[in-house]
């Protein structure tokens, strides 16, 4: 199963209607959902599976989730790996 | 005597002017400094050391720069900028004119009579490559004191064409102050906005415009050709009336879209896209790492955020008061 970990540290700010994430090392500022935030900041070095990680948003939301968490990997803000 | 603030560390120096000002000088004493690269003058954030021998330049300057002080040409100068004669009508075909930047040479000559706007290029030029000591962003600014009576300022950034000089020109006719028509200069320590009032850049349309609108302004004669189209330079207020002295913080941001025969529409815009449009905007942001996130982060916690696609500048400026008084957030 393919899981997920950050690479290198992330800042999240969440506003009222969206969310930033800051990746620390590239200095790439990307705009996400607030529930992705959410996701995201209980992210760490340790690997996540995705089903585990998407599986917290609404089913809704899980589509979209999984596009951004690819960017995010395609940026190397996100490492996948086997989990 | 006069004011202005020029920003050292954390605080914020203010000092009276009491030097004597660019309109103290004949024009013939300005042209004989222009000829030997020995004018000095205080144009925050800088103290540029000037050199020109161009046909109209010293007389431009005059017009623009006529209440802002001279500085000692012997003193420290963070930028020195001439625009020189380059090739030769025997050697080379058509002479042209190329900025030295403390002594290079950055960008590709530009035609004889293309001296003023070089000169405004230039300085910009300097700050979004040297300043990095504030957070740059191609933005206009307006200063204003909000409903709570505290010193307040509205962002204005965009893409060229989208109608900030000419929108900050006119708000100048109303309760707002100019900071800039071209750069809004960041504190990421202290979330304030550093104050450069110079002379706005209007462009095509927008000089009949303005010049209609403020028949007794001065401007600088249009130059035509150059690589943003016709250009013409309109007088900052005297530094006297500007500003009262201090730092305003950003309290709106502002994205002006001028469209031609569009009907006015004022839209709030989420914050992290408009943080994401103006981060856009910044020509150093990458430099200040986490530092600017969270400088960034903490400006638009503090400030409303819109988008305002206009074409008739009264109903933009009308919207803007409105804004303007409305209560900030805290």
């Amino acid at each position: 199963m393919l899981a997920i970990k950050t690479q290198g540290t992330l800042r999240i700010h969440v506003f009222s209607e969206d969310a930033v994430l800051f990746h620390v090392p590239s200095g790439t500022l990307s705009r996400i959902t607030r529930p992705l935030a959410g996701l995201l900041q209980g992210l760490g070095p340790e690997p996540r599976p995705i089903k585990e990680v998407l599986a917290v948003l609404p089913a809704n939301d899980r589509h979209a989730a999984r596009e951004v968490l690819a960017r995010l990997v395609a940026d190397g803000i996100l490492h996948e790996v086997e989990g | 005597m006069g004011f202005c603030t020029r920003s050292k560390g954390d605080a914020v120096v203010t000092r009276p002017m009491t030097a004597p000002t660019l309109a103290s000088l004949s024009l013939k004493e300005i042209k004989s400094r222009l000829r030997r690269s020995r004018l000095a003058l205080d144009i925050p954030p800088y103290r540029p050391i000037i050199g020109c021998r161009e046909p109209g330049f010293a007389e431009a300057l005059l017009a623009m720069y006529h209440d802002y002080p001279l500085t000692e040409a012997q003193g420290f100068h963070e930028v020195s900028l001439e625009m020189l004669h380059w090739g030769s009508v025997w050697r080379f075909g058509r002479r042209q004119l190329r900025l030295g930047v403390n002594g290079n040479f950055p960008f590709n000559p530009l035609p004889l009579g293309q001296a003023y706007p070089m000169f405004e290029w230039g300085l910009n030029w300097c700050i979004t490559n040297y300043l990095h000591e504030r957070i740059t962003f191609h933005s206009a600014g307006l200063g204003y004191v909000d409903a709570e009576n505290r010193p307040a300022a509205i962002m204005l950034p965009g893409v060229p064409g989208a109608g900030k000089s000419t929108l900050t020109a006119a708000a100048l006719e109303r309760r707002f102050t100019l900071l800039s028509d071209e750069l809004c200069l960041l504190s990421p320590e202290l979330g304030t906005l550093l104050p450069i009032p110079r002379p706005i850049s209007l462009k095509d349309a927008s000089i009949e415009l303005i010049g209609a609108r403020q028949p007794d302004a001065r401007m600088t004669s249009p130059v035509r050709d150059t690589t943003k189209g016709t250009v013409a330079h309109l007088q900052p207020p005297p530094p006297t009336a500007i500003d009262n002295l201090v730092e305003p913080v950003a309290r709106l941001l502002v994205f002006p879209r001028y469209q031609r025969g569009a009907r006015l529409a004022c839209q709030p815009l989420p914050t992290g896209q408009a943080m994401l449009r103006l981060a856009d905007q910044s020509f150093n942001l990458h430099l200040h790492g986490e530092t600017g996130f969270i400088a960034l982060v903490r400006l638009m916690e503090g400030v409303r955020t819109f988008e305002l696609e206009y074409s008739d500048l009264d109903s933009a400026l009308d919207c803007l008061e409105r804004l303007a008084a409305e209560a900030p957030l805290q």
